[in-house]
């Protein structure tokens, strides 16, 4: 008897736990379910955008970026680019670097977030800043952070090394008294 | 037989409870936060002894602001002295903290008065007492609790041309011969 009625609770607080860590963990396990397809499509909509891009496709923008994304290049900029000065700029670019390769180094996704580190490179073939065009080769790195609703990009905040580009343009830096 | 039949249930759900609340491997959002914590203090106070918490000794930072990798703790600590110099009333903010199995993704911004000889890559810039603010990413990854590889990456043309450097196209060529 003695056995029974320490068996009887134990059992009972056997099926308890079960029974609520069955639908609890079923509850987590499709709401992760979820999330993990979100987050594929995400990464998949801004390997796209890359991959567009790099085939010369400017009108991307307008399909991926939602018409009121916030552009912030870097990511403390108080004036974000809006959908229409993204691809009014991304035009510009093209002029001047008809020819773009992304190599993605490395892409997650968190939530609505997908981060990039991406190396970006082209040849300066048109008029850039005042410069006429070289032929010369740019490469540079930069982490690019998307946030995605629906389906569309709606931020992106960026950094890069814009120091590195400009060098290898051939800009010059110079001191504020001028002389080296 | 009875023993063995309550216990097996009894360490299935350990082993559920348990693997449930694991979760995904690596670090934690809290656990990144305390560690930026960590960083933040370590620039603010000028304490770089506290790097030794959360940077392994072999780490390899990717700065874009360095020529070349900074390789080993001992030397990331001497790159950052070089700033300490320069900016001796630094400030760093950790702006967002994000996380995904082993890697931290870090947006900060960095506000400064250069009153100190700043030491670069690009030469030694005189004290220009102007005031500066930048922000940047971060993305680290993990082993065993400390930070192992580091890409970061700011806008440090933006830096240089806050501290009063200009950017210029390349002195036109004198007109080449005419060829016959």
């Amino acid at each position: 008897m003695k056995k029974l009625f320490m068996i009887l609770p134990l059992a009972l607080i056997l099926c308890f736990m079960v029974g609520c860590q069955d639908k609890e963990a079923m509850a987590e396990l499709e709401a992760m379910k979820a999330q993990a397809e979100i987050e594929e499509q995400n990464k998949e909509i801004v390997q796209k955008f890359f991959a567009e891009i790099d085939n010369g496709n400017v009108e991307i923008i307008k399909e991926l970026f939602a018409p009121n994304v916030a552009y912030y290049f870097p990511s403390n900029n108080p004036e974000p680019y809006s959908q229409e000065e993204s691809y009014e700029y991304m035009k510009m670019m093209f002029n001047a670097f008809p020819k773009w390769h992304h190599r993605i180094e490395e892409l997650f996704a968190v939530d609505d977030i997908v981060i990039a580190r991406v190396v970006d490179s082209s040849t300066h073939e048109g008029e850039y800043l005042g410069m006429p065009a070289t032929g010369n080769k740019v490469e540079f790195g930069e982490i690019l952070i998307y946030r995605l609703e629906n389906g569309k990009i709606v931020e992106i905040r960026g950094e890069g090394d814009m120091l590195g580009f400009m060098q290898q343009l051939g800009m010059e830096l110079k001191p504020k008294e001028g002389e080296k | 037989m009875k023993k063995k039949f309550m216990v097996l249930p009894l360490v299935f759900l350990l082993c559920l409870t348990f693997g449930c609340q694991k979760g995904e491997e690596g670090i934690t959002e809290e656990e990144a936060k305390a560690m930026g914590d960590v960083y933040a203090k370590a620039r603010n106070e000028v304490n770089l002894a506290l790097l030794d918490e959360i940077y392994a000794p072999n780490v390899v930072v990717h700065d874009c602001s360095s020529p070349e990798d900074i390789i080993g703790l001992e030397a990331l600590k001497e790159y950052y002295s070089y700033t300490h110099k320069a900016f001796p009333d630094l400030h760093a903010t950790i702006d967002e903290t994000i996380v995904k199995g082993d890697k931290i993704i870090w947006v900060w911004t960095f506000k400064a008065t250069h009153t100190g000889p700043f030491h670069t890559p690009l030469g030694d810039i005189p004290p220009t007492d102007n005031k500066l603010q930048f922000s940047g990413v971060a993305i680290d990854r993990m082993d065993e609790g400390k930070m192992v590889e580091e890409w970061v990456y700011f806008n440090v043309l933006d830096v240089l041309m806050q501290l009063g450097f200009t950017l210029n196209p390349p002195q036109p060529q004198k007109p080449p011969e005419e060829k016959k």
